[in-house]
């Protein structure tokens, strides 16, 4: 079995839902995950906050990010188990957020293994 | 007005609802979604059906309270800020233990920030301004105001706020949908049948007229404290009325209207600075007419009526609240519209069949309606009560008795009305014709298909 990081970007519609809008596409995310911890496949996840910095050069120049801004935005992560792509991409079936603008991202993650 | 309390006694004959099976189960606002059991993911609540709704609600009244209602705006996009962290948060995380603390804690924060940023703190409400001018006192008096402490008062406050008499009826019942209801503009255009513009410019002019008006986050004074709450109750009624009448929208919108009122009329029932016989009377009366709502439509969506209903689907859980509610609203010093209102519909639930009614209890209701609350669409109602006691003919003689009969010209009820007597005197020609004409008066497709109906079955 081999880890993925399922990123999910670009949830910038759900600032203008409604209260019951926000809470059926709760419900929808929860029915996911417990529909992936049931199967054996969720490992976990976390939001993030739209703010953050960015640190580069040999300055260490720290700058604030907007994240907010653009479809790139990443509102959170979750890490699942699959066999391999096809399976990771067949449990993203269930994302909530499709036709509001959202997309995901699937990025297997490297084991520690010693090489031969 | 003075009334004796033998009077109403009649309402509280031997209660018949025994004969009723349970219904289905109609679970207003405490319905529970089927808990989410995961297995590492314990933590996860129940969610409580409308979470988002009545936490919306509750938080524009407490921010309402510290901005003042000058600052509605202000404090609506805090509450959607607040509420949007915590959606981005707990659809991964799960509900915490206690969600409505942890909204109150956000907001808190939140609103201190706008307080912060907001110089000139004048701009907030006269009470509350003196006390956030100084960092000292501006932390403790948000932590005093943001809470739920008095969460009811704060609702029921919010309530007289939304139906300042400076504001028009329509704008009223937007307003309470807006603010205590946390429905979108959107969703608001919806339940109206009406333009998204239409909405938002309605809006807009009454946060206008709270700053205009220097609207205080305040009860009334006592002095006009009856007359505004009939504004509020009325408020209620039309909400509760535009969820159950209307035709023209589906049904879950429809159900959402119809407990809105229930829950606001409940916080108003509860409170004890407002007059409880006119709020329970008209929580009997909501109650009494919601418990009904299973079974006026058949599988197809035409309306059923009355007589053709089957009472099994009646709501018992409702009835039970109606009636325990028309109780307490006996208080024997006042006899309001909606005690005589609910009076009817509780003659109607009594009763095992439409044979059965009793006609007499009802025509007491109606003939006390006429004389304290005189209206043509009541004197119009009472008539089909005389029909049902004296015949056809005495019916049509009351209507043409109704005394501003002219008010009712476009009113689809009145030709059909007619047009039923009529058939039952086997005047057909004349009932098509008020058929005919009261098809024309409405657009509610299965109002046309009843009257067309009645029409075919004249033909017969």
């Amino acid at each position: 079995m081999e880890k993925f990081m399922l990123i999910f970007q670009g949830q910038k519609a759900a600032e203008q839902a409604s209260a019951e809008q926000m809470q059926e596409n709760m419900g929808k995310w929860m029915a996911w995950i417990d529909k992936l911890a049931k199967a054996g496949k969720y490992e976990g996840g976390e939001p993030l906050l739209p703010t953050g910095k960015i640190i580069k050069g040999s300055n260490k120049t720290v700058t604030d990010a907007a994240f907010a801004e653009g479809k790139e935005m990443i509102g959170g992560y979750f890490i699942v188990n699959a066999a391999d792509y096809d399976e990771a991409v067949a449990l993203c079936e269930d994302y909530p957020d499709y036709a509001i603008g959202g997309s995901v991202v699937i990025r297997q993650i490297q084991k520690m293994e010693m090489p031969a | 007005m003075k009334i004796n309390r033998c009077c109403i006694n009649f309402f509280f004959f031997v209660c018949e609802i025994d004969s009723f099976e349970t219904a289905s189960f109609y679970r207003l606002n405490y319905n529970f979604q089927k808990k989410i059991a995961l297995d590492n993911y314990s933590h996860i609540a129940p969610t409580v059906e409308h979470l988002f709704r009545q936490e919306w609600g509750k938080l524009v009244a407490v921010l309402t309270k510290l901005f003042g209602p000058q600052n509605l705006q202000i404090a609506e996009d805090v509450v959607q800020d607040t509420l949007l962290l915590a959606f981005n948060n707990w659809k991964i995380n799960g509900l915490p233990q206690n969600p409505s603390a942890w909204l109150f804690t956000v907001a808190r924060n939140k609103a201190i920030d706008v307080l912060r940023q907001q110089k000139r703190k004048d701009v907030f409400s006269k009470s509350m301004a003196p006390l956030l001018q100084s960092e000292y006192t501006l932390v403790p008096t948000v932590q005093d105001t943001i809470n739920t402490n008095s969460i009811n008062d704060d609702q029921l406050r919010m309530m007289f706020v939304c139906c300042h008499p400076s504001i028009s009826a329509e704008a009223q019942v937007s307003l309470i949908l807006r603010t205590l209801c946390g429905f979108s503009v959107t969703e608001i255009a919806k339940a109206f049948v009406s333009g998204y513009d239409t909405i938002e410019k309605r809006l807009s002019r009454a946060r206008q007229s709270f700053r205009e008006n220097n609207v205080q986050f305040e009860l009334p004074p006592v002095a006009e404290l009856e007359s505004r709450l009939d504004n509020v109750l009325l408020a209620i009624y039309l909400l509760f009325n535009e969820g159950y009448n209307s035709t023209q929208h589906e049904d879950l919108i429809r159900k959402d209207l119809m407990n809105e009122a229930l829950r606001l009329c409940e916080v108003i029932c509860r409170s004890p600075v407002v007059d409880h016989s006119r709020a329970n009377a008209l929580m009997a009366l909501i109650c009494f007419t919601a418990s009904r709502n299973d079974s006026r439509l058949d599988a197809n969506g035409n309306i059923l009526l009355l007589e053709q209903q089957d009472r099994k689907k009646w709501n018992l859980e409702l009835i039970q609240k109606a009636v325990h509610h028309l109780e307490i609203s006996a208080d024997g010093k006042t006899l309001s519209k909606y005690q005589l209102e609910a009076g009817i519909a509780y003659e109607h639930a009594r009763t095992a069949n439409y044979q059965q009614t009793n006609w007499n209890n009802i025509l007491r209701c109606y003939d006390l309606l006429c004389k304290f609350y005189p209206s043509p669409v009541v004197e119009l109602n009472r008539s089909i009560v005389i029909s049902k006691l004296r015949g056809p003919a005495e019916g049509i003689k009351a209507i043409e008795a109704i005394a501003q009969i002219a008010s009712l010209k476009n009113y689809y009820l009145l030709p059909a009305t007619l047009g039923e007597l009529h058939r039952q005197l086997h005047h057909y020609e004349t009932a098509q014709q008020y058929f005919t004409k009261a098809n024309s008066f409405t657009h509610s497709a299965s109002e046309k298909k009843l009257l067309q109906q009645k029409i075919d079955q004249l033909k017969d």
